[in-house]
């Protein structure tokens, strides 16, 4: 099974609704409530970081008896150095970004811990690709 | 604890009742103002959210849409905060109640803690 939701950036009053979709999507499939959790989770910090630093993205959502696996891609200014971006507390979110709760740094991390299997492509001036992977049995 | 329990602790004012009660009443607080410090202590919790509230200072809806994600059922604003109409607006849709203290964040913390309500960081309910 196969879903797209696009992303706005800037878009912030929309911010979160294609993460919300996808969490009635799993619910309605029946999925055990822990992997719904961490769904939510990895897929709603990576539509934030596209709401928040990129121009227009996208999550892919593809669920199958063994795995769900999302891709969330942007056009915008990617991740110049991914290392750096993936430690916590690194941030380069704006005033305005963090008078609205982000900007802890702690979004990537957060993907990372809460999927079983996350990687990042960046291109400076392109774009970024995240992909993770959840098994629905552990 | 009853949400009816916890407002009269906090002085607190109901803004919006989903009617949603936990079976077994509140029994957690997560305690913050960053969304991705509430989602990481949220990952760490056990099999449900049911019986967590939200303290918090942030108002804007993305505090509403982040509880979703978590299944977070009651929000309480600080510092008798009122949240936008599309905060409300939010919340109803999701099924979250939203109450405001007149409290600070450390009052409301004392309170609850002094009642024996735990962090979220040790919740382990359904473990
Ligand atoms: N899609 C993206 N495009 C460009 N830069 C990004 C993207 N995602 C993340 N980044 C960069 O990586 C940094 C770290 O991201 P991360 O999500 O971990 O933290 P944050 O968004 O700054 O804060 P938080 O997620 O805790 O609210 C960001 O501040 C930003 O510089
Ligand atoms: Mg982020």
């Amino acid at each position: 099974m196969h879903w797209e939701f696009s992303v706005t950036g800037g878009n912030f009053s929309g911010a979160g609704e294609a993460a919300s979709k996808i969490k009635n999507i799993l619910k309605k499939l029946g999925i055990a409530y822990e992997v719904i959790r961490r769904v939510s989770i990895a897929s709603y910090e990576a539509e934030m970081n596209i709401t928040a630093y990129a121009d227009e993205g996208k999550l892919l959502v593809d669920i199958d008896p063994l795995e769900i696996n999302i891709t969330a891609s942007d056009r915008g200014p990617g991740i110049p150095d991914i290392d750096k971006a993936m430690q916590e507390g690194f941030s380069t979110a704006t005033p305005a970004i963090r008078e609205m709760g982000f900007g802890a740094g702690m979004g990537l991390p957060n993907i990372q811990r809460a999927t079983d299997w996350m990687v990042i492509n960046s291109t400076v001036g392109k774009g970024t690709e995240i992909k993770f992977k959840i098994y629905l049995k552990t | 604890m009853k949400r009816e329990e916890l407002g009269g602790l906090l002085s607190a004012t109901v803004l919006l009742d989903s009617g949603y009660e936990p079976e077994g009443g509140y029994d957690t607080v997560c305690a913050c103002d960053m969304m991705s410090e509430l989602l990481a202590s949220m990952n760490q919790t056990g099999q449900n959210s049911r019986g967590v509230l939200l303290l918090t200072n942030m108002t804007n809806p993305q505090v509403v849409r982040t509880s979703e994600m978590v299944d977070i059922r009651l929000v309480i604003f600080l510092r008798g905060k009122k949240p936008a109409p599309e905060t409300i607006a939010l919340a109803r849709s999701c099924g979250i109640s939203i109450m405001t203290t007149p409290h600070t964040m450390f009052s409301s913390c004392g309170i609850l803690h002094a009642e024996k309500l735990q962090d979220v960081q040790t919740y382990n309910r359904d473990v």
